[in-house]
């Protein structure tokens, strides 16, 4: 087994609330599920003015994919706030931790260079925790896809049961597709945590914080412009605009809206992954700069841990 | 002989405080070397230096490489304990096995795991769990357990009881020590060590006042306890310190006429201790 592979294992020794934190929340969702589940199935039983078979008959394949995909959805985006929160306490934690605890005496006593070491907590914040949340999602999905296509096999169409296997694979192709972009896209960002939790001798998250609202603010006194605040701005939201397609004409291929009962009913025809515009992304000089600003801070992070000494 | 570390105008300085002072020193393979110290007289930066833990001025040379720049590959032949315990809590003891049998290409797992097996420490404990004494069990276990060539301790049995602080030491000569390792080890507790040194080096204020071999001390400096009426007689022969025990005056001498001192009273080799007293005592006068 690799060094760095090594390493990240400890980071999830440690940091056990990477796997626990969404796993508690994709077993909250199936839960849910399975609770609205067990109301479809009394709602049968007992209500004779509820047309249960009428609405499930009027699902086609596409709808019942869609179905099946809409509650992913859901999954997906908590499960993505839950991610950005604990990643953003992992890379804080990650470096100052040992000082403040002085067990990088113990961690520095062994071969492993400070790169490797700062890389492996980079590692474990861009990739390993994306695919812990993957692993939870497709989990949780496989149960909300059971659950749900039992339901409705119940309700008499099996269509559900039928076309959510491919619904989930989409979903979750599309998922890994986002995670990836994102991390690439957060990449200066975590560099930043890095540097400040390397740094800090105390009150991490206020230093995390702290000199990027200075920066707003002196810009705006002085200058009178907000281009930090865009940028920074930009920086936090604006990835899925780039990294999912803009043209109109592959959105349609996706939504298709019906007006029906007076209602807007959303399907998707055509499958998700007619989204994913990753040309856009790679082309884009706010990837590549975001990638150069994070080497830096990459490097700051890894000088601090190697000379900074108040052990 | 070879010479595993070689230092050479060591200067640290934190603020107004001068931790390190131009100190120079070389300590040769299969040596048990004391680095001895009043607190906050720069030992301890003293060794983190040589672990490069720690920027400085100066040269420094371990097992041929400079520890600021390679502290990876110097820490491949030398280990560490330091003065608390330092081992992260929340790790368990079996992972703790894991990690260094992973990341460090000359740990023997099994060996380390016969070591734990005469200890009551489980495999399944947190670390945080265990006392302090079991803490350094564990640590002096991983690092008995690997092939290295120098070995760092700094204040390594600082707050344990006497049987874990006798037994430590016991394990580290008769498991540990032979003529291809090298042991370099801070302590308050001179007298319990000074019985498995070498060598001796003296640090006061971030000078060095000694660095000797116990053979050459013994050579070098001698006691002598007088009865008070000769006490006179051995004050005019200049001697380091005088001090009082059971109505004797005891005379430490460096460099002193046996034979004359032999007739002042009874002679003997002054205990480290006693020796470190009247060496700071010279330096701060």
């Amino acid at each position: 087994m690799s060094t760095l592979q090594a390493l990240m294992r400890r980071e999830l020794w440690e940091h056990r609330a990477i796997v626990l934190a969404p796993a508690a929340f994709g077993a909250l969702f199936v839960i849910v599920n399975l609770l609205a589940a067990l109301g479809v199935v009394k709602i049968h039983i007992d209500a004779n003015d509820v047309d249960l078979a009428g609405v499930v008959s009027s699902l086609d394949a596409a709808k019942a994919g869609a179905l099946i995909q809409l509650g992913l959805a859901l999954v997906a985006v908590w499960l993505n706030v839950v991610m950005v929160l604990i990643t953003t306490f992992y890379l804080l934690d990650c470096l100052y931790a040992e000082r403040k605890d002085r067990s990088i005496l113990f961690w520095k006593s062994l071969p492993v260079s400070d790169t490797a070491v700062v890389g492996s907590k980079l590692l474990t914040a861009a990739a390993v925790i994306p695919l812990v949340t993957l692993a939870i999602f497709v989990a949780a999905g496989l149960c909300i896809y059971l659950i749900t296509g039992l339901t409705v096999k119940f309700a008499g169409s099996g269509l559900v049961l039928s076309a959510g296997p491919a619904a989930l694979v989409e979903a979750t192709l599309v998922h890994l597709y986002a995670l990836a972009v994102q991390s690439l896209w957060y990449l200066p960002l975590f560099g930043w945590l890095l540097l400040v939790s390397a740094w800090s001798r105390r009150a991490v998250l206020l230093w995390s914080v702290l000199p990027p609202i200075a920066v707003i603010v002196v810009e705006q006194i002085a200058l009178g412009t907000r281009h930090f605040a865009t940028l920074l701005q930009e920086r936090l939201i604006g990835v899925y605009p780039l990294a999912f397609t803009d043209d109109p004409a592959r959105q349609e291929l996706v939504w298709r809206f019906e007006d029906e009962h007076a209602n807007v009913d959303l399907q998707f025809s055509e499958g998700l992954l007619q989204l994913l515009d990753p040309g856009k992304l790679l082309s884009s000089p706010g990837l590549w700069g975001g990638i150069v600003v994070a080497a830096l801070f990459f490097a700051g992070a890894v000088w601090m841990r190697r000379y900074r000494d108040d052990s | 002989m070879t010479t595993l570390v070689r230092a050479a105008g060591l200067s640290k300085r934190y603020g107004d405080v001068t931790a390190l002072d131009n100190a120079s020193f070389e300590i040769e393979q299969g040596r048990i070397v004391g680095l001895i110290g009043p607190n906050g007289a720069g030992k301890t930066t003293a060794l983190k230096a040589v672990l490069g833990l720690t920027p400085f001025d100066g040269e420094l040379e371990v097992l041929g490489r400079d520890p600021r720049r390679e502290r990876h590959r110097v820490m491949q032949d030398v280990c560490f304990i330091a003065d608390v315990a330092v081992m992260p809590k929340w790790l368990r003891v079996r992972q703790a096995l894991d990690v260094v049998d992973r990341l460090h290409p000359k740990f023997d797992r099994a060996r380390a795991e016969t070591f734990l097996s005469r200890t009551t420490v489980r495999m399944d404990s947190k670390i945080g769990q265990l006392s302090k004494g079991m803490v350094t069990q564990l640590h002096l276990a991983l690092v008995m357990a690997i092939e290295a060539r120098l070995l760092v301790l700094d204040e390594p049995t600082l707050g344990l009881d006497i049987l874990f602080r006798k037994e430590f030491y016991t394990a580290l000569l008769n498991d540990y020590f032979d003529d291809n390792r090298t042991i370099l080890v801070t302590t308050h507790q001179v007298e319990e060590i000074e019985h498995i040194l070498t060598d001796v080096m003296f640090i006061d204020r971030g000078r060095l006042v000694l660095n000797e071999s116990m053979e050459a001390i013994a050579d070098r400096y001698v006691e002598v306890s007088v009865r008070p009426d000769s006490a006179e007689a051995a004050r005019k022969l200049g001697p380091l310190s005088e001090s009082e025990l059971f109505g004797r005056r005891v005379f430490l001498f460096e460099n002193g006429d046996r034979d004359r001192l032999r007739m002042l009273g009874e002679i003997r080799t002054p205990g480290v201790a006693d020796l470190f007293v009247a060496k700071i005592k010279e330096h701060a006068a």
